[in-house]
């Protein structure tokens, strides 16, 4: 699975490296908790890769986006914008449902295999376009199997409520996304808290902890205490190894079990200790 | 690939080229109008044309002209003044979609459907119909096999029958040969169909002539469609 470089300061390596190309991220958050500025953020670093970004606004209407991106700092976007290699789109909900139902099958068929960063903001109005619940998996499922064909997508969703993820509008496209961002906005103190934390991410390590994070102008999100650089170890996976060879088992399971250690390293096993594992593997095959 | 999507995106979410007129003279479907025709008759068989006309927005007159090229070219049948897409339902139920295409009838079903044991007065409230209304029409669809009618004291319940079920069930092999039979039509019309999407109760495909192309979504499923409204 190829990385690419998600533009949020901080953010890559709690990902491993960045966002899975070709997959679907969701962003949950309340008012406020900067949800447009981490996709916008997202969309502008692909440009700045030479990627093509396509920004879907079925809420606020672009012009409001483009000129709040500029007072961010971020006036690059006009330039993009008049390449046309940003577009604006304004929809309702109903018509981007309309549009999934009926033009993206044909859409697909035709851009598949494109490379572009699509941001749509927020996908809250496509659940709301339909009140039956098995439609709207139907709906979300659909769209993020055939957009991820297209390109990197990145979807932000409204949190009503509790802050709990539990809302009815969260956990159909929680479900089925790739990548589950939270952003935990509380604005009730003097000072208003920020946390990220990534729920899930298929097919990729992702750190479990809440971040914090500050909205800084022209430069938008950036996560505290991060620190990028520091190597990774793999002193529990080595230690595993070597257990595994003093121990009896069939040689076909310590062959599959040496290959499934490989590129595992100390983050991967968190709590877990060694010699614990090494029981628990041993019990499985005990007597096979 | 070349650069474009956006723009590309956004011609597709604004639907544009949808009510566009395929360049080419002859095949039915090549008619945007028509099209649309073909799709309301696929959702609700059997409407009136003051209906359709109305939903539509077109003039009577217009839903007729276009009625009568799908009829000749076979795209649609008829059972007395009854039309229907040629294969998608049972010819011997077009009286059934004929009573259906009626908004009151199919209010009065869709209000049993969302709450069974529901009584006359609250039908009438809920559909905006007067009681006597809500009787007839309760009859009717009773005499149909749709609804049981229940005494329970001075009230009179409605329940819905497994009737609609069962047909709909029934009718699966017929709207997957349907589907079948007009991908066959749309290639001997010299419109190169295109499969997009397909499951049960909908079909989804574009076709046209060199670059110009359309896309229609059929829906197949119409002992649902026909009393559960327009979409």
């Amino acid at each position: 699975m190829r990385k690419i470089r998600s533009g949020i300061y901080g953010l890559n390596p709690l990902l491993d490296g960045g966002v899975n190309e070709n997959s679907t991220t969701v962003v949950i958050g309340r008012s406020g908790a900067g949800k447009t500025t981490l996709a916008t953020q997202f969309i502008r670093r692909g440009l700045q890769e030479g990627q093509e970004g396509v920004f879907v606004s079925l809420d606020e209407n672009k012009e409001q986006i483009i000129r709040e991106a500029v007072e961010m700092g971020w006036s690059d976007i006009l330039e993009y914008l008049d390449d046309e290699l940003l577009v604006f789109i304004d929809a309702s909900g109903r018509e981007f449902s309309n549009f999934i139902r009926k033009e993206l099958p044909a859409f697909v068929a035709d851009w598949k295999g494109s490379n572009a960063r699509i941001v749509i903001d927020p996908l809250t109005p496509v659940l709301w376009s339909t009140k039956d619940l098995y439609e709207q998996r139907d709906l979300i499922g659909y769209m993020f199997k055939q957009t991820r064909k297209v390109g990197t997508v990145l979807c932000t969703l409204e949190e009503h409520g509790l802050a709990d993820l539990a809302g009815p509008e969260t956990v159909i496209p929680m479900y089925l996304a790739d990548c589950v961002v939270h952003l935990r906005f509380d604005s009730a103190g003097t000072a208003p808290s920020r946390l990220l934390q990534i729920v899930k991410c298929r097919n990729s390590r992702h750190s479990p902890g809440a971040h914090p994070y500050q909205i800084v102008r022209g430069l938008g999100i950036i996560l505290e205490g991060v620190d990028g650089r520091r190597p990774a170890t793999a002193k529990g996976p080595s230690q595993l190894r070597q257990m595994l060879l003093t121990r009896s088992m069939p040689k076909n399971v310590r062959d599959h079990l040496e290959k499934s250690l490989d590129g595992l390293t100390d983050e991967d096993f968190r709590t877990l200790k060694p010699e614990q594992v090494l029981e628990l593997i041993l019990q499985e095959y005990q007597g096979t | 690939m070349a650069p474009g999507i956006g723009r590309a995106l956004a011609r597709a979410v604004r639907q544009e080229g949808l009510g566009e007129d395929l360049a080419i003279e002859g095949p039915s479907l090549a008619n945007a109008r028509r099209r649309q025709l073909f799709r309301y008759l696929c959702l609700r068989p059997c409407a009136r044309v003051g209906e359709i006309a109305r939903d539509l927005s077109y003039s009577q007159a217009t839903v007729r002209w276009h009625e009568w090229d799908l009829l000749e070219n076979g795209y649609v049948q008829i059972e007395g003044a009854r039309v229907f897409p040629a294969g998608l339902i049972d010819p011997e139920d077009a009286v059934l979609f004929a009573s259906l295409a009626a908004m009151g009838r199919a209010a009065v079903l869709a209000a049993t459907f969302a709450s069974p044991g529901t009584s006359y007065q609250e039908v009438a409230q809920h559909v905006d119909l007067t009681r006597q209304s809500v009787s007839k029409i309760a009859q009717e669809l009773s005499e149909y096999g749709l609804l049981n009618l229940v005494e329970d004291g001075r009230y009179r319940r409605l329940y819905p029958t497994d009737r609609l079920t069962k047909k709909r069930e029934g009718n699966r092999p017929r709207a997957a040969a349907f589907g079948d039979a007009l991908l066959r039509r749309l290639a001997d019309d010299g419109l190169s169909p295109e499969l997009l999407r397909r499951n049960e109760s909908a079909l989804l495909v574009r076709f046209g002539v060199g670059p110009q192309r359309v896309v229609l979504d059929l829906p197949l499923d119409p002992y649902v469609t026909a009393w559960q409204g327009i979409s």
